[in-house]
């Protein structure tokens, strides 16, 4: 009942439509119930009624639908008889009509109150997504979330726009033919439904058990896609270490698991249908023999007889179908509780000081500041301490895993510190509004995400309005102007699935270009030039110098080419930080940073002697 | 970009070659074939039956009894029920029941297990073409798209061979016995009822058709959707750090939009299908009502009154049958570019393949020679014209250049991922185009670019090119690569495509698996841009071991890494411009000198 509730939640502001969408279809289950009904005239009144000569006069009042609709029909004489089935296809004609229209009014309220409804939740599911924190993201796996977004809500979708208004309509014709029976004779239609309740019980254990192996099914397909899709993104490997028969081995074991599935699958179904079809086989013999019965001791009469049988048809089915239904409520309510999950994920809180046209100077200040990740999850930052004058250049440095990308994480305000405080202009970090401060601060992550739209789009994604020549003259910085114009639709060119792929070194050339034309007070390079090659990147690094004079820029690379020009080095080590100063003052430290400078100067003292010889 | 669009297939010509196609793929299953075809037809034609059954039982138990009980009445006496009569009927009716239901045990048997072996065989073909294909057939196709034709297009093909084949079969059987029962019985009803037949069937078939167009605009734009919300998943740092919240949902809320409108419409049409059978339905039965009420009321009377009933049953029915053909028809239509994606990958040639009398290479020694090779990815811009390279067996070269310049090509070359669209490379003396494939890539080892790992635990990723390795040589490897600190880790599970590790700890794995192959031949293409300057200096101290006693190719950018190799190669423009070790090259001050020196100057400008 609590599904049920659910799945109408989702309905939202659709609900009144949906209710009249059933409402009508109730109607026209109603209506369809009086075409047997009409047979039955149509037999009694006037075919049996011309037989015995006029002699057997129909009852015209054995029950409310027949005598309305002998109440319709002119007087039945033996001489207007004709004239009399004349009216009658007429009628079955009019109420067929009148059946088909509602039934289609009520699809159409019924399809354009699902989409709606649909539509609704997918935007809801967007721009939650958009406003959930990036924590969120590192604990739910990303395919799981895109499958909820799209195949769940494909689930739900197929359910309240099929399965909802059948159930109604199931429901309505299921009581419509009882009670249609009933007026016939009640003892009889009883015994016409003596056995549905058998058939509702085998399909609803059926459904329980077919939801079981469907999902056991679901998962082995999964398996298989999985071993698929990875072999495909890593074809390259797999043919360069000649390893194809191993691969294929591997995907025929799974293959064959999962045929074996569906044949399982198969089986069920193979046990099902036709147990059930017996007892309805059964029941409707059953009903024949009890109808020959009935019609013989002139309990009924044989257009009755005849009109029974057609209404036995329409309860036994309805029976069959529910379980199907119910199974599927089952899956639809398992996909929405999966949505729900997204749903009730807390958002960001946005909110804060902003302003229009204000800078941000750049003064930074971490101030004894700890952070973890995860609540009880290792120290990642602790009681780190810095500062940063507006326009200096900051480089820090440290091995994998020290603390750096932390850093930049807690300046954007992607997670907030355990304690201690960050001072951005004097406030406090935290009074900012988070949209104004990321357009402020310009950060090129170190995996660099370009989205699959063409090269112009890409760089111009953060700038709004923005003329050609500017994101041209950002790309001559960042050093990626000219690889473009060699491409066939230059900055017009398709990157990603379904366009050019771009090396390592090209995408994190145009994430700098679009961070670039953000046109940010703070500028933020997270490692990242480490895949462009080292005559490019001194290019890149004189143009930043222009470009970013007087503003703020913190750097994290591992190569110290990366760093040239640093005003201050923060080397990190194990969440905190180990040694800080200027390239002087810690090369004559000599301490870590002392280290990676001899190993790389080795190469130049080589140089330098060769050179010189 | 005209490969990866979605081609629109205009359904009449490609209709009867595609579904022949396919059933050569079911027909593979001969017996099953024959005996959910045979099955099938047993039930649609003991469906037509049951209302003759109704008819039996009226006219020659009910009609004939119940005059006998009124004549009885008449004068006086009662009758007896002959309820052995009525049995009899029921029993038939039990009895054809039976049978019907062994029928659907068995098509469900036997379809079930058409399709899923279809989808077996399908797939399996697939898998096995693309494990074969090259690297060019990968720069042009992608992944995504290469995927959905191993899983959703299969799946529907297979369908329409089991079930689909399924439903017109019966739909058809059930129509002819229908119709025969009733010319039988009565050929003006009959008449009636057939001509309903092809009205209903082209009315249902426009309207699914109309259907089709929608949902497959529906269908396009939710690939849409899935692909903006995998975009703005996935990216949703960029977007978060840019402030682009509102401008990524705005977006989204114009597709999403366009897809209710394009679902809607599919929704309307699909809201018309059943009214509108029903209906024509209705007019049949209506005219049977009509038509067979006229006969009973003429003298003498033209039909009995379970004719009657049994042709208003299936006129009332006969819309079934129509539903089914009609939804196969659909169905095939709605799977035919399915099936085009998945021919046309069965059919792609595959151009880099073992020549029928190719031999396997024994152990190289690792003599390499480009003579006069050209290659081009498009013939307007070829990227080695007249390439001329001797690399002697255990040599170690380094291939130096900015990007774009053809390094990368030339490996590709020697790996064989690409073949010399002109001239010959020979190994050892001999083009290897006569060898096989096989047993020319397990004797080399590649670190590839981009470093991809596949998911499960680090060490199966280092043994991936030699699964019978020891833990002595797993040990080894590592420490080859400098990367002896993930002996701890082995067990560590890496995560889908290695997504748990770092870069460059990627890197430094995917090193070890080239590493424990013991090539004959190693490769190495700019694979360690992304370690960390001490794990880097580790590297520098094993890679002598590497180089040692096999013939080895190096692409770095720091230029650190190959000074000690035995040849540098400088590469530009697809030509070589410089060759020689380093010390040679320093002297001539060319090209590589102002490369190497450029290292000093930028050192330089730090200290500044």
């Amino acid at each position: 009942m609590q599904h049920i509730y659910k799945l109408f939640a989702v309905l939202d502001r659709w609900k009144g439509h949906y209710i009249f969408a059933g409402l009508l279809l109730i109607i026209a289950g109603v209506v369809r119930m009086f075409l047997p009904k009409i047979l039955q005239v149509a037999i009694d009144g006037v075919v049996v009624f011309h037989q015995s000569n006029g002699t057997h006069i129909p009852n015209t009042d054995s029950d409310i639908i027949s005598s309305f609709i002998y109440g319709l029909l002119p007087n039945i004489q033996m001489d207007n008889l004709s004239w009399v089935l004349t009216c009658i296809g007429l009628l079955f004609v009019g109420i067929a009509l009148i059946q088909a229209t509602v039934r289609f009014f009520a699809n159409v309220i019924s399809a354009s109150s699902t989409e709606n409804a649909i539509k609704a939740l997918r935007d809801r599911l967007f721009s939650h997504i958009q406003a959930l924190p990036l924590s969120f993201f590192g604990e739910v796996p990303t395919g799981e979330m895109i499958q909820r977004c799209t195949g769940d809500v494909d689930t739900v979708r197929n359910f309240i726009s099929s399965q909802v208004t059948e159930i109604i309509r199931l429901i309505s014709f299921f009581f419509g033919a009882f009670f249609m029976m009933y007026l016939i004779h009640p003892l009889y239609a009883f015994i016409a439904i003596c056995l549905s309740p058998l058939v509702f019980i085998t399909t609803f254990v059926f459904f329980k058990k077919e939801s079981k192996i469907w999902e056991a099914h679901e998962t082995e397909q999964d398996k298989l896609t999985g071993i698929i899709q990875e072999n495909l993104s890593g074809i390259r490997v797999v043919q360069a270490f000649a390893n194809e028969d191993y691969e294929i081995e591997k995907f025929n074991k799974q293959n064959l698991v999962k045929r074996g599935m569906g044949i399982q699958h198969v089986d069920l179904h193979m046990k099902f249908w036709p147990f059930s079809d017996v007892i309805i086989h059964a029941q409707i013999a059953l009903s024949l023999f009890v109808g020959g019965y009935f019609t013989l001791s002139q309990q009924i009469t044989v257009g009755e007889f005849i009109a029974f049988s057609t209404y036995l048809v329409m309860v036994a089915w309805p029976m069959r179908q529910l379980g199907q239904i119910f199974s599927k409520m089952g899956m639809a309510s398992v996909a929405l509780d999966r949505i729900d999950l997204i749903l009730k994920a807390e958002e960001e809180d946005y909110e804060g000081y902003h302003s229009e046209d204000e800078k941000l100077k750049g003064d930074i200040v971490f101030d004894e500041v700890s952070f973890r990740y995860e609540e009880k999850g290792p120290l990642v930052l602790d009681k780190v301490s810095f500062k940063i004058n507006a326009g200096e250049k900051i480089a820090l440095l440290g091995p994998a895993g020290s603390g750096k990308s932390s850093i930049i994480a807690l300046l954007a305000r992607f997670y907030e510190p355990e304690s201690g405080t960050i001072l951005l202009d004097g406030k406090p970090l935290k009074t900012y509004d988070k949209t104004y401060l990321r357009k402020r601060v310009g950060i090129v992550h170190q995996d660099p995400f370009l989205f699959s739209t063409n090269i112009n789009e890409n760089m111009a994604y953060a700038a709004g309005e923005i003329e050609d020549d500017t994101i041209q003259e950002a790309a001559k910085i960042a050093a990626i102007h000219d690889f473009v114009m060699t491409l066939p639709n230059q900055y017009q060119t398709q990157v990603g699935e379904k366009g050019v792929s771009l090396s390592g070194g090209q995408k994190q050339r145009v994430a700098l270009t679009r961070a670039l034309l953000q046109n940010p007070d703070i500028l933020v390079l997270d490692d990242a030039t480490s895949a462009v090659d080292t005559e490019t990147e001194f290019h890149i690094q004189n143009g930043l110098n222009q470009v970013m004079a007087n503003k703020t820029s913190i750097i994290i690379a591992h190569r110290l080419t990366s760093f040239q020009g640093a005003d201050t080095i923060i080397v990190f080590e194990e969440g905190k930080v180990l040694e800080m100063g200027s390239q002087e003052s810690l090369l004559e430290k000599g301490g870590f940073y002392r280290k990676i400078f001899d190993l790389q100067s080795a190469v130049e003292e080589d140089i330098r002697k060769e050179i010189n010889e | 970009m005209t490969q990866f669009e979605d081609k629109q297939f205009s359904g009449k010509g490609a209709l009867l070659p595609f579904l022949k196609r396919i059933f050569t793929y079911a027909w593979v299953y001969k017996k099953w074939m024959y005996q959910f075809l045979f099955w099938i037809g047993i039930v649609a034609i003991t469906e037509a039956i049951f209302p003759l059954i109704l008819l039996g039982f009226l006219d020659y138990v009910i009609q004939p009894e119940l005059q006998a009980i009124q004549a009885a009445q008449l004068q006086g006496t009662t009758h007896a029920i002959n309820y052995v009569e009525m049995l009899k009927y029921t029993g038939v009716f039990m009895v054809i029941g039976l049978i019907q239901v062994i029928g659907v045990y068995i098509f469900i048997k036997y379809a079930g297990r058409v399709q899923e072996h279809v989808m077996f065989d399908l797939r399996e073909k697939m898998f096995n073409k693309l494990q074969r294909l090259s690297f060019s057939y990968y720069d042009r196709s992608a992944s995504g798209w290469l995927l959905t034709r191993l899983t959703s297009d299969t799946d529907r093909v297979a369908e329409v061979i089991s079930w689909g084949l399924l439903d017109a079969f019966w739909g058809v059987t059930n129509i002819v016995f229908c119709l025969l029962a009733l010319f039988y019985f009565n050929l003006k009803l009959g008449l009636i009822v057939m001509i309903s037949i092809p009205v209903m069937l082209v009315a249902s078939i426009k309207v699914r058709m109309l259907v089709l167009e929608y949902s497959r605009t529906s269908r396009k734009l939710n690939s849409e959707l899935t692909a903006s919300f995998s975009e703005h998943i996935n990216g949703v740092k960029v977007i978060k750090s840019t402030g682009q919240e509102q401008e990524a949902f705005t977006g989204f809320k114009g597709l999403s939009g366009k897809m209710r409108r394009a679902s809607y419409k599919a929704g309307f049409f699909t809201a018309m299908y059943i009214p509108i059978v029903l209906l024509i339905g209705s007019l049949a039965a209506a005219l049977v009502v009509f038509f067979g009420g006229q006969m009973a009321i003429a003298v003498p009377a033209g039909i009995t009154i379970g004719v009657l009933a049994a042709s208003f049953d299936y006129a009332m029915k006969i819309f079934l049958p129509i539903m089914d053909i009609s939804m196969f028809y659909a169905r095939a239509q709605g799977s035919l570019s399915a099936g085009e994606r998945i021919f046309s990958l069965l059919n792609e040639e595959v151009t880099i393949k073992d020549q029928v009398d190719a031999l396997s290479m024994n152990r190289i020694q690792g003599d390499i020679k480009f003579e006069g090779v050209e290659f081009y990815y498009k013939k307007e811009n070829p990227v080695l014209e007249n390439f001329n390279l001797r690399i002697k067996a255990g040599e170690s070269i380094a291939l130096v250049g900015a990007t774009g310049e053809g390094k990368s090509t030339i490996i590709n070359l020697i790996c064989r991922f690409y073949e010399p669209t002109n001239g010959t490379l020979k190994i050892d003396g001999k083009d290897y185009t006569q060898s096989t494939l096989k047993s020319l890539r397990s004797q080399m080892g590649i670190v590839l670019q981009t470093p991809h790992l596949f998911s499960g635990t680090m060490r199966e990723n280092i043994v991936y090119g030699r699964q019978e390795a020891t833990d002595k040589e797993v040990k080894e490897a590592l420490q080859i690569a400098g990367a002896s600190h993930f002996e701890s880790r082995l067990n560590e599970e890496v995560g889908e495509g290695g997504d748990q590790l770092s870069q460059g700890e990627k890197q430094l794995v995917s090193f070890a698996r080239a590493v424990l192959t013991k090539p004959r031949i190693f490769i190495m293409d700019e694979a360690t841009s992304s370690v960390d300057t001490l794990t880097e200096a580790r590297i520098q101290e094993g890679i002598g071991k590497i180089l040692e006693g096999r013939t080895s190719l190096i692409i770095a950018h720091r230029l650190s890494t190959i000074k000690n190799c035995d040849r540098i190669l400088v590469i530009k423009k697809g030509g070589i411009v410089e060759d020689g070790n380093h010390e040679d090259l320093m002297n001539k001050k060319g090209r590589y000198y102002d490369l190497y020196t450029r290292q000093l100057r930028e050192e330089k400008a730090i200290l500044i």
